[in-house]
């Protein structure tokens, strides 16, 4: 992962249907029925899982 | 549960349980594993269908079809409305029967089905695919299995642990939303696109009638758009210029893929199938009829390779081939119309409403719609030539 950016999901809004795994370059996010985490170690930070979440809901977080 | 199948199905959709319906029918031991509670649900679909379609491929039911619909009701930009009925009817289907009737016939062709049952790793051997990890109600256990079939959807994951590159970059990717919606007055008689840069950029919104004053109100849109706007926002500002004042019963978020046509769909042990390989049409996003063809050709391949014992990359082939020969061409075609119909600006799209207007509506064929705009863009004409001649 890029250092210091990691994405967030905020799972309770998510309607999980997938569009940031399928855009994933990574591999870096993984789905279940009613779960989604990103996984950090494999993030490279790029964004593309927030640019085309139809909710929008990935947000970038830059840690210290 | 058993241990062990011939063919293991990871995903319980159309395209899945034809996979499985065929393969059971070729007379091999056959499991699918659906990650969600119940087949059909929730639905990521506008459930549009062409009626002779899918007449084709299955003897369609009456609970299937909510509305059938005559025709479409095309909207420009600036308001202009073409209606347009192409000869062949549409079906807009109650996708969660729909696919809940097709997990069934292949259950009754022997398939063994698990819903909530998520596949969380391919297990392997010496390279080859031999089963699967699969979570369910909290315990996690393996099936192995001589060919694992991914059905698994736009956001496959199957295809990827099996070393194939199916990642859907943003550019093939639209991004939908859809409301399920009461009380509004769709022409139950049209499906209605919505086009422009104010409803949907690059994409296109849509209104199909569901029957009563129900219909489903959706849009999908590509990389630009969402970087100017959400598409639930896109879906938000629709529904209150199309429909102000009906309730949303249904709200569901979605992708389709709209890829160039892909023959890299097979591994050592592993075929893919629908949406995770990317057998959508590009053009209209539509994936249900396309999910049948292939699906069938996956089954039928995998069951024939099983009883030759041989699940090489080189064995499953065979369905890639059959596949690209089934699809490939309209793929193709559809691709190269999606770029020239969704590069279109407001004052093109309105032009060649314009022009649609002016032909007599029982002589607006699809071939009269494809000339009209022919006539006012070079650019579509080449590739419409290109396409079709």
């Amino acid at each position: 992962m890029k250092q210091n950016v990691r994405y967030r999901i905020a799972a309770a809004a998510c309607d999980f249907c997938g569009v940031c795994v399928a855009v994933c370059p990574a591999g870096a996010i993984e789905l279940k029925e009613s779960s989604v985490r990103v996984l950090d170690e494999r993030c490279v930070g790029c964004g593309d899982c927030a640019v085309m979440c139809p909710l929008g809901l990935p947000v970038r977080e830059e840690a210290e | 549960m058993r241990d062990r199948a011939d063919i293991v199905v990871v995903g319980g959709g159309p395209a899945g349980s034809w996979a499985a319906r065929s393969a059971a029918l070729a007379g091999a031991s056959v499991m699918v594993f659906e990650k969600d509670r119940e087949v059909g649900l929730p639905v990521r679909c506008a459930e549009g269908v062409s009626s002779g379609g899918l007449r084709g491929l299955v003897e369609v039911r009456p609970s299937w079809i909510a509305r059938e619909v005559r025709g479409a009701k095309l909207v420009a930009p600036d308001g202009t409305v073409v209606t347009a009925c192409p000869g062949d009817t549409g079906i807009v289907l109650h996708r969660k029967v729909f696919d809940a009737d097709l997990a069934a016939m292949a259950a009754e062709a022997g398939a063994v089905f698990l819903t909530k049952a998520c596949v969380t790793g391919l297990l392997l051997r010496n390279g080859t695919v031999s089963g699967v990890r699969v979570e369910h109600l909290g315990r996690v256990f393996e099936v192995a299995a001589k060919i694992v079939i991914g059905a698994d959807g736009v956001e496959s994951a199957v295809g990827r642990w099996a070393g194939l590159d199916t990642r859907t970059p943003p550019e093939f990717i639209a991004s939908c939303c859809q409301a399920t919606v009461a009380g509004l007055d769709p022409d139950p008689d049209l499906a209605e696109f919505h086009f422009g840069s104010a409803v949907a950029p690059g994409g296109y919104a849509w209104v199909f009638p569901k029957g009563g004053r129900t219909a489903n109100v959706g849009l999908g849109v590509p990389e630009a758009a969402c970087r100017i706007k959400k598409p639930v926002d896109f879906l938000k500002d629709f529904l209150g210029r199309r429909c102000p004042g009906a309730s949303v019963l249904t709200w569901v978020a979605g992708g389709v893929p709209l890829c160039p046509p892909r023959g890299d769909i097979v591994a050592d042990g592993l075929m893919l199938v629908g949406d995770a390989a990317h057998q959508a049409s590009p053009l209209t996003g539509g994936g249900i009829l396309n999910a049948l063809i292939a699906g069938r050709l996956a089954g039928e391949t995998a069951a024939e390779c099983v009883r030759r014992d041989d699940a090489s990359k080189k064995a499953l082939g065979a369905y890639a081939k059959a596949w690209m020969k089934a699809g490939g061409d309209e793929i193709e075609r559809d691709f190269r119309i999606k770029k020239v119909v969704y590069g279109l600006s407001d004052e093109e799209l309105n032009g060649v409403a314009r022009t649609l207007s002016a032909i007599p509506e029982e002589k607006r064929t699809a071939q009269a719609i494809f000339k009209a705009g022919l006539f006012r863009h070079p650019k579509l004409a080449f590739e419409l030539f290109r396409s079709y001649f």
